[in-house]
């Protein structure tokens, strides 16, 4: 996957665009972790109105946007960044561009539309 | 007398749990309609529980376990016009003071539609009451739309009181569905016959059910050209049969059309309907003056 990366943000970069890498490999408990986090707070204390709760919900709601969780897009269980399978990278290019240049590098998008910064191996 | 009693506390426990069972859970109903070329799915929440409702997540199944590893997300279709997470205001509706979201799953194209209260001040789902007016609009029907599961968020509860429910539909009675085909009768003469198919439709909850055309069939081997313009698997109503009949059977060549009606929901109706291509009775008399029989 190193050699893909490397591939993808040099061809990229070569093209113009400013490749920014985000998440990689995920060990299987750093995973575990961004779906609790992830799932205490939209589906828990997002909508508490308990005032007992407010400092709770404010550090759970800092803990969610340090991990740069999506609150439209959930972590997966079996994500294929747990294998070393998958990265996310944002790039500043056209999408044909992203695709063919992914190609290239041994990398495909399989959801260009909902999950846009995801590579993975075909 | 002894098995009488044993017969009443049986129903009493039976209807006990039926009871608590009904009085727990909140209801969740669909039903679909097509619109202008899409289709409309309509959610109604009645809140049976003991508690108030602050969220309603459609498409999402806990499996009401505390592992949130193997919940499912369930539907299938993005709704109407979607960029990459905003659900465009034509494509959803929400009872005032309540919006809505879309939640996707990452590296899946797996997804739930949720309702919750806009903010704090706005009301939830009070225990007895019943919500309506959430709707989701889809380029396509999409049967995990009806088929999937609602979870239930109660306000103020921890997560793990959430309750998942099979979604309840609302429109199970297929349209009431009728056709005719006009002309019904041809004389034999090899010549094609504009036919036109006449439907009646109407269903309880679906204005506009989708028709099909299904299949067309004859009592006799039929040749390629002996149908025109007839699309199979479209609201196809206008075709041409070729007046032409093999002479082999006494009531001529019998043409069967076969239509479908199926509603938004997923329930279907079909009707069939015939023309019959009568024989000449010149060539009728001269068959049987050559054969000595009818």
């Amino acid at each position: 996957m190193q050699t893909s990366l490397q591939c993808l943000k040099n061809a990229a970069t070569d093209m113009g665009g400013t490749p920014s890498v985000g998440s990689a490999y995920r060990p299987p408990p750093y995973n575990q972790h961004l779906i609790q986090v992830w799932d205490k707070w939209v589906n828990e204390l997002r909508d508490d109105t308990t005032p007992s709760c407010l400092d709770l919900k404010n550090r759970i709601h800092q803990h969610f946007n340090k991990h740069h969780l999506l609150e439209s897009q959930a972590p997966a269980p079996n994500s294929r960044h747990t294998q070393g399978l998958a990265v996310d990278v944002t790039i500043n290019l056209p999408a044909p561009d992203i695709d063919a240049l992914a190609g290239g590098c041994g990398l495909h998008r399989p959801l260009p539309v909902t999950d846009r910064v995801h590579f993975q191996f075909p | 007398m002894k098995n009488f009693i044993v017969a009443t506390l049986w129903i009493i426990f039976l209807f006990s749990i039926c009871n608590t069972a009904t009085a727990q859970s909140p209801l969740v109903g669909v039903y679909a309609q097509h619109y202008g070329g899409a289709v409309q799915y309509h959610y109604r929440v009645v809140n049976n529980g003991m508690f108030n409702i602050s969220a309603i997540w459609i498409g999402y199944n806990t499996l009401n376990d505390s592992n949130r590893s193997n919940d499912v997300f369930e539907l299938k279709t993005r709704p109407s016009g979607m960029d990459i997470f905003d659900i465009p205001a034509a494509s959803n509706a929400s009872p005032l003071g309540w919006e809505v979201v879309y939640i996707g799953q990452e590296e899946t194209i797996a997804h739930s539609i949720k309702w919750r209260i806009a903010d704090s001040n706005a009301s939830p789902l009070l225990v007895g009451a019943t919500l309506n007016g959430m709707r989701i609009t889809l380029d396509k029907m999409d049967s995990s739309y009806v088929n999937s599961h609602a979870t239930i968020h109660f306000s103020n509860h921890p997560a793990l009181d959430d309750i998942s429910v099979p979604l309840q539909l609302l429109d199970v009675t297929p349209p009431q569905f009728t056709f005719s085909l006009s002309p019904n009768t041809l004389q034999q003469n090899e010549k094609f016959v504009p036919i036109s198919a006449n439907i009646s439709v109407k269903d309880d909850y679906d204005p506009v059910p989708e028709i099909k055309l299904e299949s067309i069939t004859a009592n006799e081997l039929l040749e390629a050209e002996d149908i025109l313009g007839a699309r199979l698997g479209t609201d196809d109503r206008q075709f041409m049969f070729k007046a032409k009949s093999e002479g082999r059977n006494r009531s001529g060549r019998i043409y069967t059309v076969v239509y479908s009606a199926t509603d938004a929901s997923g329930n279907r109706a079909v009707a069939t309907a015939t023309v019959t291509v009568r024989h000449d009775n010149g060539e009728q008399d001269e068959h049987k003056d050559k054969s000595g029989r009818n």
